[in-house]
């Protein structure tokens, strides 16, 4: 029983964080139980590949992304074609620009409610996952990249492009629902720049 | 890298100081006010993020039983390992006899009955229209019966149709009533059940895969026709009240 206490603290520590990741990174948030049950046994069980002094959020986080993508084919799919996907411009009208001016953040979360979870759960599998353990568990990009098994600079795309959308859906539903009653403070993007100077506008 | 990627590298302080610098400069104020409220809305909304869910005690409990059960049967010695292979090896032997025992316990309601007389020696009720309106009315069933000594299936055949009486059976912790014929000389036997139960699903089921002659709802039941004589329009002698 000797060495397995260890590694079942240190589990023990970081698993409310794991299974919060695994909930907003899977599709389908009834099978959250699942998916962190089993990454967290698949770790135990490979606990011999684990290195004590390297990071260990990181080598956890390895295992529960790709469980969240295995356990959703579709998640996977994005994943798998997610440069296809972020490329994809999301229809606008013609002077249509994003980013809404957030006065009182605390607020404007408390009026978007769950929409803000919904919004989240829009971002492709990529954005999602590198959004969540940017904003939420704090890694860096290095960190992100190596869990994710992708360069640098692809990070940073994800993130970008996350963010741009995550904004963008929150300010249409503020607009809409009437949450933001100012007019809204707006700011073209380069990719929106590009788009809108393509077609003329 | 785009003018977004440089954005969130600032916003998320992974910018050289250089860059970070050249970046500021570059700003219009309308941007850096932006790039404040981002800030403060990311802020929060790691916070809210952070606080909202927590990993479920029970869950945890089971994930860490498991973890020792494993973590047990790992560093059992080789004497127990056989002794476990020995005694997973007795449970699948048992399972083996016992699970298709019950299994056929919940399915021979679907099965013909091989003659007339076992039939007839087996029905709890008389083949009389009173005592089967009684039977199925206590059995919560707002059914009729027909009864006809023949009944057309095709232009060219016409079943010779007797009725046995009826009878109840158990299926697992439901009941399914039982209308017992004698078709052309082969039993037949209709099944009667209040729909959404767990024996509605299995005639249906059954019947879809053929295993029976056929079913069809009457209002809120289903009704089967188990027999080796293909007379599905023998469904068509119930009906509802």
């Amino acid at each position: 029983m000797k060495d397995m206490d260890p590694f079942l603290e240190l589990i023990e520590e970081y698993h409310d964080q794991f299974y919060r990741y695994v909930y907003r990174m899977a599709w389908d948030t009834g099978k959250a139980d699942d998916i962190f049950a089993e990454a967290v046994l698949v770790a135990y069980q490979n606990r011999e590949k684990f290195q004590l002094g390297t990071n260990f959020r990181a080598w956890m986080f390895r295992i529960l992304t790709n469980k969240c993508f295995v356990a959703n084919r579709e998640t996977a799919r994005a994943f798998d074609s997610l440069d296809e996907k972020d490329i994809e411009v999301p229809a606008r009208g013609g002077n249509e620009v994003y980013e809404a001016a957030i006065e009182d953040p605390d607020a404007f979360l408390g009026a978007c409610g769950d929409e803000v979870y919904i919004a989240i759960r829009a971002l492709s599998s990529a954005q999602r996952a590198c959004l969540l353990m940017r904003v939420v568990e704090g890694f860096s990009y290095q960190e992100i990249a190596n869990v994710l098994e992708m360069p640098l600079g692809t990070v940073m795309t994800h993130l970008a492009r996350g963010r741009a959308r995550l904004r963008r859906e929150l300010a249409a539903y503020a607009t809409a629902e009437g949450i933001v009653n100012e007019p809204i403070r707006l700011i073209a993007t380069d990719d929106e720049n590009k788009d809108i100077a393509d077609h003329g506008s | 890298m785009d003018r977004d990627e440089l954005r969130s590298a600032y916003l998320d302080g992974e910018l050289s100081v250089t860059e970070a610098l050249a970046y500021e400069k570059s700003l219009t104020e309308q941007e850096c006010a932006g790039l404040i409220a981002e800030r403060r809305f990311e802020a929060s909304l790691g916070e809210t993020i952070r606080s909202d869910i927590r990993c479920p005690d029970p869950l945890w409990h089971r994930v860490k039983a498991r973890i020792r059960d494993e973590h047990r049967v790992r560093f059992m010695g080789v004497g127990w390992r056989w002794g476990a292979i020995g005694a997973a090896a007795t449970a699948l032997v048992l399972i083996s006899i016992i699970v298709p025992e019950a299994l056929r316990g919940q399915t021979a309601f679907l099965e013909p009955v091989a003659s007339l007389e076992a039939l007839r020696q087996d029905a709890d009720v008389p083949a009389d229209l009173n005592a089967v309106a009684h039977f199925l009315a206590s059995h919560k069933m707002a059914l009729t019966l027909r009864m006809t000594p023949t009944i057309r299936e095709t232009d060219s055949h016409t079943h010779q149709v007797t009725f046995l009486g009826a009878r109840e059976r158990k299926v697992g912790s439901e009941k399914v009533v039982q209308l017992m014929y004698n078709c052309c000389g082969t039993p037949a036997v209709v099944l009667l059940s209040h729909q959404n139960t767990e024996v509605a699903d299995r005639i249906l089921r059954a019947s879809r895969e053929q295993r029976i002659q056929a079913s069809r709802r009457v209002g809120s039941y289903v009704v089967g026709l188990v027999s080796k004589h293909h007379a599905p329009v023998l469904l068509r002698l119930v009906g509802q009240t």
